[in-house]
């Protein structure tokens, strides 16, 4: 909560305008476009702004036909460049946020994963949808409508002026005092409804929570309990909100009272003028139509203000996505031996927590490797960094002797098979999930022949189109099994040079499971393959099997030399590993029997 | 002949509703007054300003007059304090008496509700009756404001009148037609931005599947094509809004040239003083935005009232009838009985079919099965969440249904997987069912026996560490320990399980186990689990098989008698001991 007040605070931060600047720079903006809306508005006003005079000539007596076409003439001309210029207006506003909103996609997929620590996603997707329209709003809405109505202000000052001085002070005299009502009430209301909508949010949470767990609530047979506690609860959420309106009220009350001193002024000081011969009727007429127009010029004006502060905000926000490093992208090429992967002195942190202390090991090229420990000893953690998704703090990961971070991060990425529990059915058709990321994409042959080999040959001639099948919401699920197998035909559609298996620790479907993890075992034939392990028959059939235990290697060797000699080792198979099938039961008994 | 029945039906329970609430009906009668006051104000008020426009000020009356109206008019501005005073009563009692049936609620029907409704019917259902005042109101005001502009206007010049009244009218009827149009485009902005959400928010969420495939090229295409339907649907938004409000101007235009210059050819003619035009003038700014809340507000109406059979529904609940006939101390016994017991949620799909169960007390009694075959169900039925459809449970030899709710419940401990902790501290959560004062000795042991005591020692602030803040984040095995230290405390004497260990890591489950079996040692327990080694030791396992008891016995009996069994046991010997990676 104070990370959202502190965003709310209305002192904009020193490299605001700065920041602005470059933002600006850096996108495209249609300066051409900005501009003609400016003028085409301001031309507007100028129109708009005749009438009113025009009309002393009518109610003077002047009822000529000529006289007549012109004030319609006036109008309608005012009127059509009016929607012109909205049009124009919003044209150029919306192009500007699809062109940030695009900058902004960009820079998100380009982002590093240990950015997530700092900007959480729901952040990123607010920044790219509402920030996005607020700035481009300030371009034009906020240029557009003070230049526009300080324009108009100036005009109607100078018609009003030239009929009467008089009448000139009162309308001068009237803008200060609206645009400080105007400006005290933007600071105060914004503040206070703001605590007040966090006190709504925080009653509608408990109200919510009780109400979700009522169940709960009956087992412990604390109805009475919380219906007081609502009840407080109740009464609180009113009273917050009877706050924030009474606040809107007593605002709005003094704006008319603005208004209603304004008319008595005008009515009154005019009418006096009037009665005195110094103005006639239809001058009245028209001062009384410039001082509406002047009224809501400065209403239009004053409401820019918290438009503005609003707007500030939404530029640190999106430069704060901006400013962050991309990933290194670019790099060599893979070069087509590779050599042993090897951690050299390698240190990793997430945020505070550290991770992996000082690894030292080398995977020989085309080994299989088992990587175990107890959970939160690092082992994901590892295979985050042979993905380059973080850099290590401290030492480097190298292959043959060069260290990772040299090559190209997205031709490194394609050349590891990264299997986990994760898929990737975001949208499209079945076809573009399996080929998601693939480059050059396999053909439908090559599909359908991975996925014979991986058993989902079925499931796709299930589908009612096919592979043509849509994947999102709704079009279709993947049982636990399917999609494991779907996992798999990945894999053997890439064919990457390299695997990194985190195996499935689900208790559903076993058999599945079994069959799956022993396509992945023949796939790993031949190939680098580094898995954290989950079974014992993974650890028994490995070349190496490396043991972690909180950051820290512990031991690195063979199933049967580990057994032996670490006693680490040995814990680890039996509480974390899955054990086989046989004599299960037996075993079960005598676990039992030891404990008693 | 259905439809209308309908109709007279929902103003029934919408009318209990409102009785049942108490609410204070004659504060809107005094709106009701306030407001036809402040209309025929504004009138008054506007017939003086011609007057003095008019050069009329050397008459000292008229302006006093002026200024006095004036100051009642600014007084008057601030009397929306009081109606809003008097809807916010009005929705405070509403939303209470919403929240009093809502606890009420027997499970079964409150089961039925997404709990994203029940929250919305507490805060913004509730809230609809004082809209629907509100707008009758508002629909009244500018009907008498309008009447009485009408009025006046007519009163100085009937032909201007005729010319000007039918035109607002028209423009107003013609607004509302185009409402359709604009609903239509909102309702296709809106769909457009959910889908440009959800498309990021998949992506944000999966950014390492991204990453992995190197996809980003791909999905910067997608989130650019989104973008530009976005950006097209927002420029369908700004043409009809250019014709719309280009629309109004010429409306406006049109209304002005017909006061201002066929005003001032009737003044040529002596049918009009200047004056009254500018009493025409100032009306026929206010007519159209008042004739649109004229119609526009009996539109919402009918809107609102439709919506408000959601809160009548709240009226028609009935509460679970917790007083029986007597309390559960009557009862020494602590064994339970389920006497041909069946169970439907629909009516239709028997879950339970005439079971025929004895858990004796003192003893641990495992139920085991498919998922759906009925086990949470006998829980819940032991915890008399829900009625027998058939049969009865009997504690000892007393039927159940003759005890009250609360006493019987008290008894009970009932744990389940992922067992939900409210807001506010670890003290008070685990204190949430103590039956009288706990001292922190107590407590602490209540911990320990949980195995929580050590991480919640470790934590900043120990037992008074918020749950739920940010930063707190618990692991599922913790939160369910918390849980289980939270039944500990509320001593029960019947202990119901349901997989309360399954999101436990093996070491902890095994642990917590042992406890819990230390803790109920004598006293009854029922547990039902999934992972058959942690009921290894029940003194009775059933077996049931959609709603069916299909075998009983312990599990040496059971391996070697029941071929099922014995399948179901070595099948999860060769799936994983829990791993929470």
């Amino acid at each position: 909560m104070e990370a959202v007040e502190k965003k709310l605070r209305i002192k904009p931060s020193k490299g605001s305008w700065k920041r602005f600047y470059r933002l600006l720079a850096s996108s495209k903006i249609p300066w051409l476009l900005v501009f003609l809306t400016i003028a085409l508005s301001l031309s507007g006003s100028r129109i708009g702004a005749i009438f009113p005079d025009f009309q002393r000539r009518i109610t003077g007596g002047d009822l000529s036909t000529q006289t007549l076409l012109t004030a319609l003439g006036i109008m309608s001309v005012s009127i059509i460049l009016t929607a012109v210029n909205d049009w124009l207006n919003g044209y150029t506003r919306h192009l500007i946020t699809k062109r940030l909103i695009d900058k902004i996609w960009a820079k998100i997929l380009a982002l590093p994963l240990s950015t997530y620590q700092k900007i959480e996603p729901k952040e990123l997707i607010s920044r790219t949808t509402t920030d996005t329209s607020s700035l481009s709003a300030i371009f034009i809405t906020l240029i557009s409508n003070v230049l526009t109505n300080s324009y108009a202000l100036y005009l109607s000052l100078g018609y009003v002026f030239s009929y009467h001085s008089t009448l000139g002070y009162v309308l001068l005299a009237m803008i200060p005092l609206m645009l400080i009502e105007k400006l005290i009430q933007g600071r105060i209301s914004f503040r206070f409804a703001y605590s007040q909508q966090m006190r709504l949010a925080k009653l509608t949470e408990y109200l919510s929570q009780i109400l979700i767990n009522i169940p709960l609530v009956k087992v412990f047979v604390k109805e009475k309990h919380e219906k007081k506690r609502g009840r407080q609860a109740i009464e609180e959420y009113n009273k917050a909100r009877f706050k924030v309106e009474v606040l809107d009220i007593v605002f709005t009350g003094f704006d008319s009272a603005l208004m209603t001193l304004n008319n008595i002024l005008a009515v009154v000081i005019g009418g006096a003028l009037v009665a005195k011969g110094e103005i006639d009727t239809g001058t009245w007429i028209a001062f009384y139509m410039y001082s509406s127009a002047v009224n809501s010029s400065v209403l239009l004006i004053a409401q820019m203000w918290p438009m503005l502060k609003q707007a500030q905000g939404a530029v640190d926000r999106i430069t704060e996505v901006m400013e962050n490093e991309s990933e290194p992208y670019s790099g060599q090429p893979i070069a087509q031996n590779e050599g042993d992967l090897c951690f050299e002195n390698v240190s990793f942190s997430y945020g505070e927590k550290a991770v992996l202390k000082n690894l030292n090991f080398c995977i020989k090229e085309g080994s299989f490797v088992a990587v175990v420990g107890a959970s939160g000893a690092g082992k994901t953690s590892l295979l985050a960094l042979i993905e380059r998704f973080f850099k290590p703090q401290s030492g480097q990961i190298t292959i043959g002797g060069q260290d990772i971070q040299d090559f190209d991060l997205q031709e490194w990425r394609s050349s590891f098979g990264y299997v986990t529990q994760e898929i990737n059915l975001f949208s499209g058709t079945l076809r573009d999930a399996f080929t998601y990321g693939m480059d050059p994409i396999p053909d439908d042959k090559e599909i359908l022949l991975a996925a014979k080999a991986a058993q989902l040959d079925e499931f796709i001639a299930a589908q009612a189109d096919g592979l043509d099948t849509p994947v999102a919401e709704g079009g279709m699920t993947f049982s636990g099994g399917e999609r494991q197998r779907f996992i798999i035909a990945r894999v053997l559609l890439q064919q990457p040079k390299r695997l990194l298996l985190d195996e499935a620790t689900s208790n559903l479907d076993s058999e599945a499971e079994y069959e799956v993890m022993s396509v992945l075992s023949e796939l790993a034939n031949n190939r680098t393959t580094i898995c954290v392990a989950h079974r014992l028959s993974t650890v028994r059939n490995a070349d190496q099997i490396i043991v972690l235990d909180q950051g820290e290697i512990k031991a690195v060797g063979k199933h049967a030399e580990l057994m032996e000699n670490c006693s680490l080792y040995r814990e680890l198979v039996n509480v974390e590993l899955l054990p086989e099938t046989e004599d299960r039961n037996l075993q079960q008994i005598s676990n039992m029997q030891e404990v008693e | 002949m259905d439809k209308r029945k309908a109709k007279q039906s929902s103003w029934r329970p919408l009318l209990k509703l409102l009785k049942e609430s108490h609410l204070p009906w004659w504060l809107y009668l005094v709106q009701l007054v306030m407001v036809v006051f402040s209309s025929q104000l504004f009138v008054t008020l506007t017939e003086i300003t011609g007057d003095v426009a008019q050069g009329l000020i050397t008459d000292e009356t008229v302006v006093k007059r002026y200024i006095f109206y004036s100051i009642l008019l600014i007084l008057l501005g601030f009397a929306p304090l009081f109606s809003s005073w008097v809807h916010i009563r009005f929705d405070r009692l509403i939303q209470h008496t919403a929240w009093r049936k809502f606890i009420d609620l027997p499970l079964q029907i409150y089961e039925k509700y997404r709990p994203s409704s029940l929250i919305s019917r507490v805060t913004t259902d509730s809230l609809l009756v004082s809209r629907i005042i509100e707008q009758c109101l508002s629909f009244f005001q500018a009907g008498i404001f309008m009447a009485m502009m009408i009025y006046s206007m007519q009163g100085m010049n009937v032909t201007l009148t005729l010319f000007i009244v039918p035109t607002v009218i028209l423009y107003v009827l013609l607004l509302i037609l185009a409402r359709n149009v604009i609903y239509r485009i909102q309702y296709d902005t809106q769909e457009n931005m959910s889908r440009f959400t959800l498309f990021l928010s998949e992506k944000l969420g999966n950014m390492k599947i991204v990453k992995a495939a190197a996809a980003e090229a791909e999905e910067m295409s997608r989130g650019m094509s989104i973008n530009q339907e976005r950006f097209k649907i927002a420029m369908r938004q700004v043409k009809y809004d250019m014709f719309f409000v280009a629309f109004q101007r010429i409306v406006d235009m049109i209304l002005t040239a017909i006061v201002i210059i066929g005003g001032s050819f009737l003044i040529q003619k002596g049918e009009l003083e200047l004056g009254e035009l500018i009493v025409f003038y100032v009306f026929t700014l206010e007519m159209p935005s008042t004739f649109q809340m004229f119609v526009q507000t009996l539109l919402e109406m009918q809107g609102t009232k439709g919506a408000t059979a959601m809160v009548s529904e709240i009226a028609a609940l009935p509460a679970e009838e917790i007083e029986r006939e007597f309390a559960l101390d009557k009862v020494s016994e602590r064994s339970l009985e389920l006497r041909n017991l069946s169970f439907s949620y629909d009516g239709e799909n028997m879950v339970l079919d005439s079971l025929n169960l004895k858990i004796p007390e003192g003893k641990t009694t495992a139920i085991i099965g498919a998922s759906g075959s009925g086990k949470t169900t006998i829980l819940k039925l032991l915890e008399r969440f829900y009625e027998p459809t058939a049969g009865e449970i009997l504690i000892g030899d007393v039927e159940a249904e003759k005890i009250h709710l609360d006493s019987w419940r008290k008894c009970f401990g009932y744990v389940i997987q992922n067992s939900p902790l409210l807001s506010g501290t670890i003290r008070e959560n685990i204190l949430y069912g103590a039956k009288h004062e706990v001292s922190e000795e107590e407590l602490h042991e209540a911990a320990k026996k949980a195995n929580a005591y050590d991480f919640i020692m470790d934590l900043e602030a120990g037992f008074d560490s918020q749950i739920g803040e940010s930063g707190m984040k618990l692991s599922g095995g913790q939160r369910q320990r918390l849980a289980i230290a939270r039944a500990i405390i509320a001593e029960p004497d019947i202990l119901l399980l349901d997989e309360a260990t399954a999101n436990m890591d093996s070491a902890n489950e095994f642990e917590v186990s042992e406890q819990i079996k230390e803790l109920m040692a004598g006293k009854t327990m029922v547990i039902v689990a999934h992972n058959l080694n942690t009921i290894i030791n029940a003194d009775q396992i059933v077996l049931l098989e959609e709603g069916k008891i299909a075998a009983r016995g312990t599990h040496l009996q059971l391996y070697k008698d029941n071929l099922q069994y014995r399948r179901i046991f070595d099948l999860q010997a060769a799936c994983s001991l829990n791993t929470t990676t």
